[in-house]
């Protein structure tokens, strides 16, 4: 007969042994969890929305929406009826506009295929750590994004010659005193063809994690350039103002000491991505069979064309091209693969390292500042292969 | 000053739901022997009805002590393992003298786990809760200083990486109607 003082003592030890087994399914699907159109992404914030991109995920050359990462600095407007929506353009223009969807669309389309990154990106790698979402390496996806070329529309209006950004607004739902997603591009990238004024994402309408109705679509730059939800498209004489312009959004002029602040006027606003290539597979911690295998993932540099991809097997010690995949596209990432048999057994440090047609390439080391952003070191992986 | 969790880097179940779990596992346990308890109050010795189930248990199929241990260790475990029966797909913060508060004041406008995923120091801290102060969060003066002790010792740099979990699978999603 079982005393209950022995079935305390035997449950108590297997619910510490459970407590030791929680961290594998801390890393499985929470079934409390679930946001309609995404597929499997890491929660880095559940509300307001933040979901990130799982690097096993980084196979696809065209990112699927359901695998595409979601950032809100707030939160997303209601349901937005598309037959009321519209969208104003006002500021140093000749004539102000008021456009709505049946009028964007009249407007000659323009498709440009782009690899969006989050500027926060890798934050979680930097050291000493930054306050802010802690992304991982999946802040990042590459869509076909469609719609009219801003370009059109700031014609339309009329430029007048003191227009010299091109601020956006969306229809976020701000909280509190949070100050309102507010931000502007320079006239000379407002006026590119390829920057948008984007309706669709990979062939259908964007979707509302994404911007519906209609979102700025600036390429080859940070995110946080391509507002979504637009609502208000303001020429101004000069850069906007407000805190995701500063001290929101700026990196600094010269690196600082890792964790010393630095001033605002030793900063400038963050515009094109950087160097970058993340590892797909294998993944980090995992255990290899000896044998052939093949060490695969993706490089981008916002405007830049990336020219070669080296892989380290050895900590760094050498380093070897890898082929670069036949996909291609202005300001999307390029795949490439490094076909890779292990001499023995035993723990290996794999390294990736892009370079890109600006003569960057990636450093050991990124750029520490008080926010995180542009992390782009060698992405790493640690593997043990055993017989 | 509140001690920090010591599940800093899981998802965090407050005190009375890990208790739970555990009574749980005990009245399954009882359930399975044809005894239902209305509560979970300790005994000393086993009742009489379990006697009786275990006897007839007995006599149709031997079940042996360590058969029984095993099966209690695997329901515990199982219960123990099973994701709680989450019904939030937010976060929690962990316990301490100001984590009300932190909810009043915190969670009116994002989730807990905005706060539970940073790794800062004191000094950063104080930054960061100033900042939310800024932009709305209606923190009593007197209670500033403990919120930024119970941020930093549950959320300090040397804590473990945050483990963030992962949102359904569009197939579970699809199965569930």
């Amino acid at each position: 007969m079982l005393s209950r003082r022995n079935f305390l003592k035997t449950a108590s030890a297997a619910a510490l042994a459970a407590g030791a087994a929680r961290p594998l399914l801390t890393w499985a699907a929470d079934p409390a969890i679930s946001v309609p159109g995404k597929d499997g992404l890491i929660v880095r914030s559940y509300r307001f929305l933040d979901l990130e991109m799982p690097v096993e995920f980084m196979t696809d050359w065209i990112t699927p929406v359901k695998h595409f990462y979601v950032r809100n600095h707030m939160f997303p407007p209601a349901k937005i009826d598309a037959g009321a929506w519209k969208l104003t353009v006002t500021g140093e223009v000749e004539k102000p506009l008021t456009l709505t969807l049946a009028d964007l669309a009249k407007i000659p389309v323009h498709s440009v295929v782009n690899t969006m990154e989050c500027a926060g990106n890798g934050r979680t790698l930097q050291s000493p750590k930054v306050p802010g979402v802690q992304w991982g390496k999946g802040a990042v996806g590459n869509a076909e994004f469609s719609g009219p070329s801003l370009k059109t529309v700031l014609e339309k209006a009329g430029l007048k010659n003191t227009a010299k950004h091109v601020q956006f607004r969306g229809l976020d739902q701000v909280p509190g005193k949070v100050p309102p997603f507010i931000r502007s591009i320079p006239i000379e990238k407002a006026l590119d063809a390829d920057t948008l004024i984007a309706t669709h994402m990979n062939g259908a309408p964007i979707p509302a994690h994404h911007g519906y109705p209609a979102r700025a679509l600036t390429p080859g730059w940070v995110g946080a350039a391509s507002c979504k939800w637009l609502t208000e498209i303001t020429v101004l004489d000069k850069p906007a103002e407000g805190n995701f312009m500063s001290p929101g959004y700026r990196f600094p002029n010269t690196p600082g000491k890792p964790g010393e602040p630095i001033k605002p006027e030793d900063t400038h606003a963050l515009t094109a991505l950087t160097v970058k290539s993340t590892i797909a597979a294998p993944s980090d911690g995992a255990k290899l069979k000896p044998g052939a295998h093949v060490i695969q993932g993706a490089a981008w540099a916002g405007e830049a064309d990336i020219t070669k991809v080296e892989i380290s097997t050895d900590g760094g010690a050498s380093w070897n091209a890898a082929q670069l995949g036949k996909d291609q596209a202005k300001y999307a990432w390029r795949f490439w693969s490094y076909p890779w048999k292990p001499a023995k057994s035993g723990d290996y440090v794999i390294l990736s390292r892009a370079t890109d047609n600006q003569g960057r390439t990636q450093p050991d080391a990124a750029v520490w500042n008080p926010s995180g952003y542009l992390y782009n070191a060698y992405d790493q992986v640690k593997v043990y292969v055993q017989a | 000053m509140s001690k920090p969790s010591q599940i800093a880097n899981h998802r965090y179940l407050p005190s009375h739901e890990a208790r739970d779990s555990f009574s749980a596992a005990k009245r399954r346990k009882n359930a399975a022997h044809g005894v239902s308890r209305g509560c979970t109050k300790e005994t000393s010795e086993p009742q009489r009805g379990e006697r009786r189930v275990l006897t007839h248990t007995q006599k149709s199929s031997r079940f042996s002590r360590t058969a029984l241990l095993s099966l209690i260790s695997s329901v515990t475990l199982l219960c123990a393992t099973l994701p709680a029966r989450a019904q939030s797909p937010n976060a929690q913060l962990p316990p301490g003298d100001v984590k009300e508060k932190a909810e009043a004041v915190c969670l009116t406008c994002h989730e807990a786990r905005i706060i539970v995923q940073q790794r800062l120091s004191k000094a950063a801290w104080t930054k960061e809760l100033d900042k939310m102060i800024k932009w709305g969060a209606e923190v009593d003066p007197k209670d500033h200083d403990a919120l930024v002790d119970y941020f930093s010792a549950n959320f300090g740099p040397d804590q473990p990486v945050y483990e963030a979990p992962k949102s359904q699978t569009e197939s579970k999603m699809k199965s569930k109607h």
